[in-house]
Order: structure tokens, then sequence, then C-alpha cells
């Protein structure tokens, strides 16, 4: 029985590896480059408004957006802004659907400065009467789990499987994926908005030993100021612990 | 002989141009740097080819920035790109500085340079992206240490502070190699 569901896990994922194309890059361009993060520990709102300005950037065609484009969206209203249809929703769903009321604020009206010369700007973190401020009106998105092991720190839960799964998701919903991982013993978000298998990446963080199979590697935007890094699939593999895809809602 | 030591004090001149190389122990710090200085539109930019893993064909973007070698400051990054990605895979960066300028400054665990050519301005101005009015661009990499106006805090091992007049390059003398 064992080796029957191995052999069928097995089978699965090398069907699932067969029918993927060694690269998916469309993504890349509708990113829009998110601000630095610097210290403010606010990844998740980051992240998720990255895709957000994605999602919105690819309906209308927007590409290579500039900041101050018609998408980039407020960072800080999503802290602030109430939760909406998160039932049954991940703690890490439930700021992206905070959108699904129909807008965001732009960021040209609620700007994001984690710094005050060289310290921590946590004014980022103050509300600001943005319900009298000019919305921006954006599609309806929805999310789905994809995985969640451990918890938000957790490291070394994933197997090759789960990047498979990360890139059939990206192919297959032509949409970012959020993804939770250990980034120097904090908890981090970042979406993956892209892979190919032939490409050489950074190990972030990862000895040579846990970074030597170099089978390819994630387009990842994070929020310290580089608008997408190149990371190898082991970074992820290795530090990785959830995913959720992040897609518009009336698309299949 | 004075022909000579003459000889030999200019040859130090041309050859000490830049006095000191500020270290960027991260990788991080390189390819963020290596980003925005292939990005600046004052800059010079060569292509080279590299040497192909396996299948992979892979070229090298060298960007300087300011074109000038003789101000205060000068940055190197080498970017390496595979196949056609657009985002390099490993960048290597290098930051030169010449201790001797009247531009540069040194206090503490940081050394200051006033940036005022109004060409280097604009470009930095109108490629670092957000933060207006005061555009800023601050390394990953960063420690703890007695800031240039005496105060105790975070110390970068490179940050830029631009209004449209002037930008404040400031780099942490901490790892710094003379």
């Amino acid at each position: 029985m064992l080796k029957l569901v191995i052999l069928l896990s097995f089978l699965s994922h090398a069907a699932l590896a067969q029918d993927l194309p060694s690269k998916y890059t469309e993504l890349l361009n509708y990113v829009q480059v998110a601000p630095d993060q610097g210290d403010t520990n606010t990844c998740l709102f980051v992240a998720s408004t990255g895709a957000m300005e994605l999602i919105a950037n690819k309906k209308h065609g927007i590409t290579n957006p500039k900041p101050y484009g018609p998408y980039d969206l407020a960072e800080s209203y999503i802290i602030h802004a109430p939760s909406y249809q998160t039932s049954g929703k991940s703690f890490w769903e439930t700021p992206v659907m905070k959108f699904n009321k129909g807008y965001g604020i732009h960021f040209a009206d609620w700007p994001f400065d984690a710094w005050n010369d060289s310290s921590v700007d946590n004014t980022i973190w103050n509300s600001r009467e943005w319900r009298s401020m000019k919305k921006v009106e954006l599609p309806k998105v929805t999310t789905s789990q994809l995985f969640i092991y451990g918890n938000r720190w957790s490291t070394n839960v994933l197997n090759d499987s789960h990047i498979e799964k990360i890139k059939a998701a990206l192919y297959k919903n032509k949409a970012p994926v959020l993804v939770n991982y250990n980034d120097n013993y904090y908890w981090h978000v970042v979406l993956i908005v892209g892979y190919d298998d032939n490409l050489p990446g950074k190990c972030y963080e990862l000895s040579d030993s846990e970074c030597k199979e170099q089978k390819g590697s994630f387009y990842v935007r994070d929020s310290f100021g580089i608008s997408v890094e190149v990371r190898d699939y082991d970074w992820f593999r290795v530090k990785g612990n959830a995913a959720f895809v992040i897609k518009e809602a009336n698309e299949n | 002989m004075k022909i000579k030591l003459r000889l030999i004090s200019l040859m130090l001149t041309t050859s000490l141009a830049w006095s000191a190389e500020v270290k960027l122990p991260d990788d991080s710090d390189h390819l963020k740097l290596g980003e925005l200085v292939e990005s600046l539109p004052i800059n010079v930019k060569l292509k080279n080819t590299v040497p192909a893993i396996g299948p992979l064909k892979g070229h090298m973007v060298t960007s300087f920035f300011p074109k000038s070698e003789t101000g205060p400051f000068r940055f190197k990054c080498e970017s390496t790109y595979y196949n056609d990605s657009p985002y390099a895979s490993a960048a290597k960066c290098r930051v030169d500085v010449d201790v001797n300028h009247q531009e540069f400054d040194r206090h503490y665990d940081q050394i200051k340079i006033m940036i005022k050519d109004n060409h280097l301005v604009d470009a930095l101005y109108a490629t670092i992206p957000y933060s207006i009015p005061q555009k800023k661009f601050f390394s990953w990499g960063r420690d703890n240490g007695t800031t240039f106006d005496g105060k105790y805090g975070i110390i970068f091992h490179y940050s830029l502070n631009c209004t449209t007049k002037e930008c404040r390059l400031n780099l942490s003398n901490k790892t710094l190699v003379e």
C-alpha cells in the first residue's frame, strides 16, 4: 500500500513537472517596485499590496509600471482598512482581501517612508483619514492556500514537490504567489512572480551544502529596495513554509 | 634625481586617485547598488561575455558612476546575467573614495561626501524610487555605530539622501580599507 502511495505521488509530481514550461516570466512585466520596508515589520502589507498592484497593472495592460503610476497603491491603507470577506482565510490572506471593498488609496496620497534619516520611521503605522482620500478602483481578488507547514519560522519542512506546486500555480493562474519563509530568524513575506529552471540565482543565507543543486530559480519581489531578485529554488525549499495564490476573482 | 622623484610622485598621484575602498560585506548590498548604478542615466556601461555554465550563456555588465575618475567617489558594479533574464543572478560592486578630496569628510564611524554636481544630483534624484520630497537609498546591510553628527544609531554600509539640489553620500568607515 505504501509503495502504491509513493508511486502515485511520484507519478503526479512527474506529471506536474512535465506539463510546465521551463520558465514563466510574464508577470515580471507588471511588477510595481516595492518601497524599502526597512525595519518597520510591514512585509505582509507590502507583499499583499504588491500582489494587488501586479493584478491591476496586468488587467489594465500597464507594463513596466513606474513609481507613482496609476496602480501604485498605499501600503499603509491595508494596515488600517477593516477586514473584509475573510471567513476561512488564513492570517496571510486577510490583508489583500481588504481590497475587495473595491478600492485602494494611491501611494501619492499616503506615502510610505520607512526611514527618518537613518532612524526607523514607525509613523507609517499611524492611521490617516483615508476615508476622505481619493479611491483607486480595483478588481476583486481571491486567494487559495497552496500549503502551510509548521509555524512562520519553520525551516526544512518542504521538498521539491512544493517548488513544483508553486511553479504550477504561477503558470496555471498567471498570478503571483505570496510566500512566508524564515529570513535570518525573522518570519518574512514576499511575492514570487516567476520562475526559470535554467537560471542560477542567489542562495540567500544558505550554506553551500544546502544550496548545491542549482535546479533553477524563482523571481522574487522583496521589499528591501531591489526590484526583483533571482533566488535559487533551494532558498525556498530550505527556508519556506507557506504559500498562497492571489489572483483576480473572476479568473479561473 | 629630482626628475626621477617627480616622475615617481606623478605616478603615485595617478595610481592613488582612489585612495580607499569601502567594503560592502553583504551580497544584497551588491545587488541593490548594482541595480541602482546600472539604472543611472549618467554612467559608463560595458558588456562582456562570461564563461557559460553548461548550456547557460552569460554576460557581465560593468557600470561605473560617475563617469569622472577624479571626483570624491566612484561606484563600480559588475552584474552577471544569464540567458535572457532581465535581472542579474549576481553582482559585485566596489565603492572607491578619495580621502584627500575637498568634498570628503570623515567623523566617527562614517564618511560623508556631498554631491553638488547638477548632473549627478539630477540622475540620482530621478533614479532612486519613492520617498519624495527627499529621495533615500540605503544599503541592505547595517550596523550600529556613531553617526556623522556624533549620535549613536544605525549606520549603513552606504546611504544616499538626495534633495533636488544636492545628495549626501554616507559610507560606513567601520569596514573602510585603505
